[in-house]
Parts: structure tokens; sequence; C-alpha cells
């Protein structure tokens, strides 16, 4: 029946809305979430342009630099040969143990792999899986400081914290994308969608933005950061995220049901309702289930389909 | 001359301190953000701006607050006591907001509690909700 129609294009509207909002939520959500920082100085959540490409990284923006420098090429410490990522040489390439100043000068010009601004930038040739932590095989590095090359302590351009998480090996995670292991960004890779779910009979469609990122033993850690604990700030990411994008939904929710409207055929307009929850163990907040009620209102209900839950 | 949601922030906890029974009920106090370290009495309050956004007209600005409340506290029954002296402190309550006009303070939403172990194994629980702050002012 065209009646019939009309609603499941509407109904399919809505699933495409909450579809993208979903994604647009939890992609403000990734750029919010914390981050543990690696290097001192190093600005966070700014985008400054593509840096340039050396052998194997690339970056864009210093925010994805924090990404990229915190990758650590871990070794086999039985074989006694490390990893090394020199210029003109693929990652995985061994080398035998030499002194630390020769093995600098050797290899003449660094290569980038992460700096604090523009001008600046350090190179970290050999690390070492030492029990659970990493250790660095140098611990100075030639660096590039504005036009001079100067001699640096890898440690001291770590933040302490980060200093303290490698010797442990904590903060360390796999980057399912890439497989390879970077320092911090697991709770920003844990965020992620679910829907859009479409409950039959009633009209209503909802999905879910998650963060998962738990410690070992189960701890919520992703909890902890959006709520705080009694002895840690909280550092919320989610609810934010969700208000930056508030209007942006709703309009991307109006566009998507009209566009089906349009397209569909039918004398009757039925009463659809569409809600987004933004959920961290079933958080709705209120202001987007009255945003949402309003764009009812303005799809003109008709008809006698019964009035769909929030 | 504007201003920002910190004077909210101080109207909160301007009406937290007011109400005595909750007050007393606190041992641990009341702090923003978290409590440091050193505080082990229990139980205690945290508070925390999470967003205010603002909304501005050609002549005035109204400012959203959320801001959460928790409770933390060694008995989940006393920490939901507590949270329900919170409730009532605040929830539809006038807060004086210096230099804006306050709109309304509500209870949006109960927190999802939380269950923590310090080193020793000891339980601590976390109750709490969020609220939300509108006020208005003029734009000079």
């Amino acid at each position: 029946m065209a009646g019939e129609s009309l609603y499941h294009a509407i109904i399919d509207g809505v699933a495409e809305g909450v579809a993208g909002s979903l994604e647009q939520i939890a992609s403000a959500a990734r750029r919010r979430a914390p981050v543990r920082q690696l290097f001192k100085g190093e600005a966070r959540y700014k985008i400054r342009g593509k840096i340039g490409v050396h052998n194997e990284y690339t970056f864009s923006g210093a925010y994805r630099m924090a990404e990229r420098v915190a990758r650590l090429v871990a070794g086999s410490p039985s074989s006694g040969k490390y990893p090394i990522a020199g210029p003109g040489r693929r990652q995985g390439a061994q080398n035998s143990s030499i002194p630390s100043t020769q093995k600098i000068k050797a290899l003449g010009n660094q290569r980038l792999i992460g700096h604090s601004s523009k001008n600046d930038y350090i190179s970290f040739r050999e690390v070492r899986q030492v029990g659970s932590g990493y250790e660095f095989m140098h611990d100075m590095v030639r660096a590039r400081v504005g036009k001079k090359t100067q001699l640096l302590s890898i440690r001291d351009q770590f933040v302490s914290r980060a200093a303290y998480d490698l010797a442990r090996g904590t903060g360390v995670h796999t980057n399912k994308a890439t497989g390879e292991e970077e320092y911090g960004g697991t709770l920003r890779d844990s965020i992620h969608t679910n829907g859009p779910i479409r409950e039959m009979g009633s009209g209503l469609v909802y999905g879910y933005v998650i963060a998962s990122a738990k410690r070992e033993g189960g701890f919520n850690y992703a909890y902890a950061q959006e709520f705080g604990t009694a002895h840690n700030r909280a550092q919320p990411f989610l609810r934010p995220a969700l208000r930056e994008e508030f209007q942006r939904v709703v309009n991307f929710q109006k566009m998507k049901v009209r566009e089906r409207l349009r397209h569909a055929r039918g004398a009757t307009k039925p009463h659809v309702a569409a809600t987004v929850h933004v959920t961290f163990d079933t958080t709705l907040d209120p202001r987007m289930a009255n945003a949402i009620r309003s764009v009812n209102r303005n799809l003109n209900a008709l008809g006698t389909r019964p009035q769909s839950r929030r | 001359m504007a201003t920002t949601s910190a004077v909210i922030k101080q109207s909160v906890v301007a009406q937290l301190r007011s109400n005595a029974s909750l007050k007393a009920a606190l041992s641990g106090g009341i702090h923003e953000g978290f409590a440091p370290a050193k505080v082990q009495t229990y139980p205690l309050l945290t508070y925390n701006v999470v967003t205010a956004p603002y909304a501005d007209t050609w002549d005035s600005r109204m400012i959203v607050a959320l801001v959460d409340v928790f409770i933390h506290a060694e008995n989940p029954v006393v920490a939901n006591n507590v949270d329900q002296l919170v409730l009532t402190t605040l929830d539809r309550v006038a807060l004086s907001v210096t230099g804006q006009t306050h709109l309304i303070c509500y209870r949006v939403t109960d927190l999802p509690g939380a269950v923590t172990e310090n080193a020793e194994g000891k339980k601590f629980y976390q109750v709490g909700g969020s609220y939300e702050i509108w006020t208005d002012q003029p734009l000079s």
C-alpha cells in the first residue's frame, strides 16, 4: 500500500540519518579523547599541515605525528640483534651492537620521526624490548634544533610519565589497523559505533557510540576518563562530542528523512520517532530526545500509527 | 561585561555548601575534579563541569552548563543517601549566579555508578548525576 511504502521509506531515511549521525559523533569523540603525551611541548589537537615524508613515515599534522612517533620497533632480545630504522633502510634491517656514539656519527643525517615544532626533530634509531618495557639503544641522539645539529638526551625529550610508561611497557598497544605498536591512543581507538538498530513494529531506530577501553582486570578505563574517579580528574570526551555535533546531527536527520519523503509517494505521513543514544552504560541525553520530538512534529503526524517510544 | 561558566560553577558549590545536612554528611569534603590522594575520608563529593556551550543572540548570551556531581563512599547505601541530599539541594532550585540570570538548574540524568578498589582491595562506590544549568546574560 502507498502508506506502507511511505512509512518504510521514512524509516529507511531515519536509519540512514542515524548511521551518519553516529559516525559524526564518534569522530568528534575521537578528536576529543585524551591521548597520552609522549614528547614535551608537543601540540595536541592542532593540525599544522603536512610536515613531510620520510622513509616509511608520513606526517600530516602535529597530532598525527605524535601517533607515528610513538610507534616502537621492538626487536627480539634473545637474538642479540635489533632492528634499525635508518635512512634508506627498510624497517626490520638488523644491526650488531656498536658503541652508541660511533653509531650515531656513522649513520649521518638523522631521519625525522617526530618533533615538537616544525623545525625540531628527533630520531629514534633502535629500540629493544627488555622484559615488559622498552629501552633505547642509545641515550643520546643527534637532533636538529632550528638550523643547528646537537646531541640531545632521548629521555629528556619525553614527558616524565611517558618515560615511566615506556620503561614499564604500559600504555603501549597494538594498532589493529596497522599491526604496529603505538604508545597511547587505546581509548581513542576503542571508540566505535553500533547501529542503526531498528526496533520492529514501533518505528524506533537507535544506535550507540561506545568507548570500550578497559584495563587488565576489567577496570573500565573509558568510564574513568569520561566521569573521573575519586582521585582522578574526569576528561570527558563522549558527551562534549555529542554537544558539539548536536545541531549538525539533528539537521542531518531532518535532511535524510526529507530526502526519503520527497521520493516516496503516499497520502499519509506517519508519525516516526528517531532517537540517537549516546551511551556509556545507557546514559541518554534528554536534549537529544527533545530535539527528535520536534523533528516528529515537523513531519506532520497523521494516520493511526501508535506513538513511538523515545 | 560578560561572564563565563566559572561563576556557574561557583554558584553550584555555594548551593551545595549551603545545605548543612549535606555538608555534615560529606566527611571528606567537596572537591573540584578530584580529591587529593591524601584525602582518605569518605564520603566525599567531586564535581566537574563537562560542557558549557554558549548560545548567543544579538544582545544576549545563554550558557547551558552540564555539571557532574559524584559521591564517593565506602558503602553504596551511604553513597545513594548522600546523592539524594545533593538532588534535593540542586534539582529545580534557584541559583545565585554572579552577572548572569539563572533560568533553571535540574538533574538531567543519573550517572552510571562504578566500584573501584584501592591497593588493599577495599571497595569504593561512586554514585552521582548530571545537572544542567541554564543562564542568560546581556551582551554589552
